[in-house]
């Protein structure tokens, strides 16, 4: 077995009404000014202006942002740090995906430090002390953002990822509430649902930091992703569908965060800076060709996690490919890069992606090493 | 108890490190080309070295304090360096656990380790050249 580290600071509560469980926590607190940060499909959702108006009843001073956009930018984390600054906001609560809610841990970072140079904190373990409290609400079942400890922002100026982790990044707080995800589209259901699937399966499979914590954590999350993924998809406001979907998604964002990723998402970080592909639907193009090419060499991660999640003494990785192949199908997500909208590719462009990818903190996870000519190789093969 | 008796035997280690990675083109070429300026700055005993590339035709050792602005820092103890030149540290293993620390880029600082990988094998003789006593 490894040595291992285990953590989770997030209280992860689970409710069909996150507007009454929040309004009654607040009840209790003294909130002088809070920091409220959606984007601007969800603000016009009748589920935030309830919850909005619940906070304008209790008459806390809320400073509402509902503009973050897809992908944290860090010039949006910089322009609501220094509303926040000047409001002195207490508490941030975050409604949203991904993007929204890494965007709050980064403005948590500038709101503590009073300090808008967000670039200035990019690194791992940097942070030293305890920021200020933030409560995230997941409205998609994937990115596992509300119980990690890392945010991925993107540098416009230089089109790469910037990457952040610390202990002190997670939220004091995730609360999942299914009924917020019965109207996200079909699309983001699945390419989101299959970023969990890939958090799960990395997570397994990143041999030198998991333990039989993270592992039970990344089996339970795939059966339950590999069984209700589908009527999610199908069946948008099905709850039992979406609720197993948001739990395994937070489920296999607790085990990444201690074990790690691996190539596939080293490689869908590189290609969604390059050409803003959607996260989750890249690492669904990646996913069978990077376990493929780690079974040339660690079959046997991927075949002991087939055992479990099949709950089959014979299964191996040909099985998880396989219901991960039937998976995209039934979903209907893109299987290549080609078919995800990625233009053809240069000698130079291949280049530039390969070489993004072999320093993206993800790899250094991955089971098997690789080089250069190995991630070409794997773009390649996603490509058509 | 670290390895190291004080400051002064971790700056001459290390600098006899770097001036031999800095003599190998396998491992100085790439390093030039990158023109990173790392600094390291370690503890018990407490010390700072900071490699400066970035001129890409020379690159200049530094220990102690200076005026040049680093791309990267890496925080960490000294008995964390030392295993990590063993090639015995677990990188991911230590950056989870915290034992290491980075500020600036992290994809740049990852990008150093397979760079500096060959010194692995440097590193056990100038420890018992300069008759550094280690642990079992």
């Amino acid at each position: 077995m490894n040595q291992f580290v285990f953590s989770n600071s997030t209280n992860v509560v689970f409710t069909y009404d996150f507007i009454e469980y929040i309004i009654d926590k607040l009840d209790d607190l003294n909130v002088n000014n809070l920091l409220l940060l959606t984007d601007e499909g969800l603000s016009q959702q009748q589920l935030f202006k309830d919850f909005y108006q619940s906070l304008q009843n209790l008459k806390i001073p809320t400073t509402l942002y509902d503009k973050v956009k897809s992908d944290a930018q860090i010039a949006v984390v910089e322009e609501i740090s220094r509303l926040a600054i000047a409001n002195d906001c207490q508490l941030i609560i975050a409604i949203g995906g991904g993007s929204v809610i890494d965007t709050a841990k980064l403005v948590n970072i500038s709101l503590t430090h009073k300090d808008t140079s967000i670039m200035n904190y990019q690194g791992i373990n940097l942070l030293e002390s305890a920021l200020k409290p933030l409560w995230v609400i997941p409205t998609t079942a994937g990115t596992g953002s509300e119980v990690s400890l890392v945010a991925v922002a993107k540098d416009e100026s230089s089109n790469k990822k910037i990457f952040f982790g610390s202990h002190y990044l997670s939220s004091e707080l995730a609360i999942l509430d299914p009924n917020l995800l019965v109207t996200l589209p079909k699309f983001l259901t699945a390419a989101t649902g299959l970023d969990a699937v890939t958090h799960a399966i990395e997570a397994y499979t990143a041999s030198n930091c998991n333990s039989p914590i993270t592992d039970a954590l990344c089996i339970e999350s795939l059966k339950k992703l590999f069984a209700y993924l589908p009527t999610a998809c199908q069946d948008p406001s099905n709850i039992e569908a979406r609720e197993n979907t948001l739990v395994a998604s937070t489920m296999a964002g607790i085990a990444f965060s201690n074990s790690g990723v691996g190539v596939v998402h080293a490689l869908a970080h590189s290609i969604g800076a390059m050409f803003n592909t959607h996260h989750g639907a890249t690492n669904a193009v990646f996913l069978i060709p990077g376990i493929k090419f780690n079974c040339q060499e660690a079959s046997r991660f991927y075949d002991t996690l087939s055992v479990n999640v099949f709950n089959d003494k014979k299964a191996n990785h040909v099985d998880l490919i396989t219901t991960i192949d039937n998976l995209l199908n039934t979903v209907q997500l893109p299987k290549s890069l080609k078919s995800l909208g990625v233009p053809e590719l240069s000698k130079a462009l291949l280049d530039e992606l390969a070489t993004t990818a072999l320093v993206d903190p993800s790899i250094m996870f991955n089971p098997v090493e690789l080089n250069l000519d190995d991630l070409k190789q794997i773009i390649l093969t996603a490509y058509n | 108890m670290s390895i190291f008796k004080d400051s002064q035997e971790l700056d001459t280690v290390m600098e006899q490190l770097w001036t031999k990675i800095r003599q190998d083109p396998e491992m100085s070429k790439p390093l030039l080309e990158s023109k990173l300026i790392v600094t390291f700055h370690y503890r018990h005993p407490e010390t700072k070295l900071t490699i400066d590339c970035s001129n890409g035709e020379d690159f200049h050792i530094i220990t102690g304090e200076n005026q040049v602005k680093p791309i990267i820092e890496l925080f960490m103890k000294a008995d964390i360096a030392h295993d990590f030149w063993l090639g015995k540290v677990n990188v991911p293993m230590a950056l989870l656990s915290g034992k290491i620390v980075s500020k600036g880029p992290i994809n740049k600082a990852l990008a150093l380790l397979p760079t500096v990988k060959p010194a692995f094998k440097l590193y056990p003789s100038i420890i018992k050249d300069l008759n550094i006593k280690t642990h079992p």
